[in-house]
């Protein structure tokens, strides 16, 4: 036995070990994403091992046999970097209570891919996406793998949340947006008006690149395609967001950005930072009445575009922005993210419709709407200040279960307006009073979303 | 997001099962249709995807049909260079003649050798960066002043 293939084998054996090992967790609301993914990583590895055993066989020819021992330590390669896949995913890292309903969400979207929801050490939300449906298409893929790979709702998505000390209950209305990307190209936008927007802008790239001393080429009209996609996708989701949370979104993706980075978040994956607060807050002046009224009607909170972030950058100029930017991100995505920041503002309106038409046609029942704010306030706001967690309501004479949108809404209200008025709270030893009120709320919103989530499983199997 | 070319083992199996029905080598006859269905919808969305550097509103393209602009770019990415501006046409091509051996159709030599030289193009170009592939550089966290 070569020393390449011992120690090929030798890794294969412990991969299997940790598989094995991962498999025996408890995945919080018990989805089975996690398991799928690890059983797809098990296919890989028996894949490879075969591969081994058939690079052992009497008088196979050598170089065939050194070729399945190199691919052999490919899949075992592959196998490694996807077990990161689902780092995270277990009921230590993420709050059990959450899986549950952000898994309604999912339903209720019409998700059908195969998802997983993960904490990390990170300032970050994201929603990550992998395509591996042509496993099952590799030489000689066990049937194991071949199952494994049917198994899947391809492509694969997992949800990242901030773990822990970012972790506070009401943050998580950002993974709204997030799953805003996983329907991201169901949300149908026409963009013939704004064709001539868009050439433009890329005319104006040319420019300031030629002066600059770049002439354009394919490669940058196929870069420019990949940043208007990013950036018109970043918009859908925060559009999705939106919808789907009204203003706890608007107040959780600022205060995020405010933690994480205050920089202007002008990028070639993400539009300016402080356009899509601009175009988050018009969304919550809107309307008669709108949840920028209600909410000073109801609290006296008179929100202004950067009352949780004040200090996120703001754009500059063009010219001096594209000078700032061209040191860090290079010429061509500095040239076509100025130039195309002023056409995305004007699509992004037909974008906010087009995720409200999908929604409503889709999943009405999921759009959070104004009336609905004001009638949650009133019912729970004022026992949430007593340490009453947000569980359920009176309608028509019969107890409803409150919704995630629900609870995290009365949870950012309560977090903006009332904390101060929370009791003195025992148990967060050395904590300054307000962070221990904070930790109380989080606590009792989690508790909400928790009793909530029985409440509904017990009608429905009721 | 599709797996890197260089890690994804699959695709590299795929195109070489796919250069050997092109040589009409032997090849069991499941792999060889399953084999043929993946090829003709990696090749008929990248040639799909190509209007993007073509078509008068090639922006569109990226935002109307996102999986197959990135499919595009993929081949792009690794064989811009050596098919420059007949990329777009030699992808086409690639999907007519792979869907046409799927029917049992009959195919001219010279459109076969074409296609062939495009997925061997492919391969070399994943072989050559396989072999130049970094190790991460070691991370450092401290002030620079």
């Amino acid at each position: 036995m070569s020393a390449n293939l011992q120690a090929c084998s030798f890794l294969l054996g412990r991969l299997d070990r940790e598989v094995a090992k991962l498999k025996a967790l408890t995945f919080p609301g018990h989805h089975t994403g996690p398991r799928k993914w690890l059983s797809f990583i098990a296919g890989i590895l028996d894949t490879a091992k075969s591969y081994l055993a058939q690079a052992e066989t009497q008088g196979f020819p050598a170089a065939e046999s050194e070729r399945l021992v190199r691919e052999a330590e490919r899949l075992g390669d592959n196998a490694y970097q996807l077990l990161t896949f689902v780092a995270g995913t277990d009921a230590t890292q993420i709050p059990h209570q959450v899986v549950a309903p952000f898994q309604r969400w999912v339903e209720a979207l019409g998700i059908k891919e195969t998802i997983f929801f993960r904490a990390e050490h990170l300032p970050n939300y994201e929603l990550a996406w992998i395509d591996l449906r042509h496993y099952g298409l590799i030489n000689g893929a066990t049937k194991s793998l071949q199952d494994a790979t049917l198994a899947i709702d391809w492509p694969a998505l997992r949800v990242s949340v901030p773990g822990h000390a970012m972790g506070l209950l009401p943050h998580f209305a950002v993974v709204g947006h997030e799953l805003g990307h996983a329907i991201q190209d169901q949300v149908k936008v026409d963009l013939t008006p704004f064709t001539q927007g868009i050439g433009d802008a890329i005319t104006r790239a040319m420019a300031r690149l030629n002066a600059d001393g770049v002439t354009w080429a394919h490669e940058h009209s196929i870069r420019t395609g990949e940043i208007l996609k990013a950036w018109l996708n970043e918009l859908k989701s925060d559009a999705v967001g939106h919808y789907l949370v009204g203003p706890a979104f608007f107040f959780a993706l600022c205060g995020f950005l405010e933690l994480s980075g205050r920089g202007s978040g002008m990028s070639g994956s993400h539009p300016p930072s402080d356009l899509r607060r601009e175009l988050l807050f018009q969304k919550l002046n809107e309307g008669t009445p709108s949840f920028a009224a209600i909410l000073a009607t109801k609290t006296g909170l008179l929100i202004t575009e950067d009352f949780n972030s004040p200090n996120i950058a703001r754009r500059l100029p063009d010219t001096q922005m594209y000078e700032e930017l061209r040191d860090r991100i290079g010429k061509v995505d500095a040239a076509v993210t100025v130039e195309l920041t002023s056409a995305i503002a004007a699509i992004a309106p037909t974008i906010f419709h087009a995720a409200q038409v999908h929604l409503q046609a889709t999943s009405p029942d999921l759009v959070y709407t104004p009336t609905q704010l004001s009638a949650d306030l009133d019912r729970h706001l004022d026992l949430l200040c007593h340490l009453v967690p947000p569980v359920e309501f009176m309608n028509a004479g019969q107890l409803r279960p409150a919704t995630l949108s629900t609870i995290i809404n009365v949870g950012w209200t309560a977090l903006l307006t009332k904390v101060d008025q929370f009791p003195t709270i025992r148990g967060f030893g050395g904590s300054p009073p307000i962070a221990a009120r904070m930790e109380s709320l989080h606590e009792l919103l989690l508790k909400a979303v928790e009793l909530a989530e029985a409440r509904q499983l017990w009608e429905e199997l009721a | 997001m599709y797996a890197s070319p260089i890690s994804d083992l699959a695709l590299e199996h795929i195109l070489e099962s796919g250069l050997r029905v092109l040589n009409s080598d032997l090849i069991d006859d499941g792999r060889r249709m399953s084999v043929l269905h993946a090829l003709v919808q990696i090749f008929t969305e990248a040639g799909r995807g190509s209007a993007a550097v073509t078509a008068q509103n090639h922006m569109l393209i990226a935002l109307e049909e996102p999986p197959a602009f990135e499919r595009f770019a993929l081949f792009f990415r690794y064989l811009n260079r050596t098919f420059g501006a007949d990329l777009p046409a030699r992808l086409n091509e690639a999907s007519q003649v792979f869907t046409a051996i799927e029917q049992d159709m009959d195919i001219p030599p010279a459109m076969r050798n074409r296609v062939a030289e495009l997925v061997e193009g492919m391969l070399t170009a994943i072989h050559r960066e396989s072999r130049l592939v970094q190790l991460a550089p070691p991370k450092e966290l401290r002030l620079s002043f």
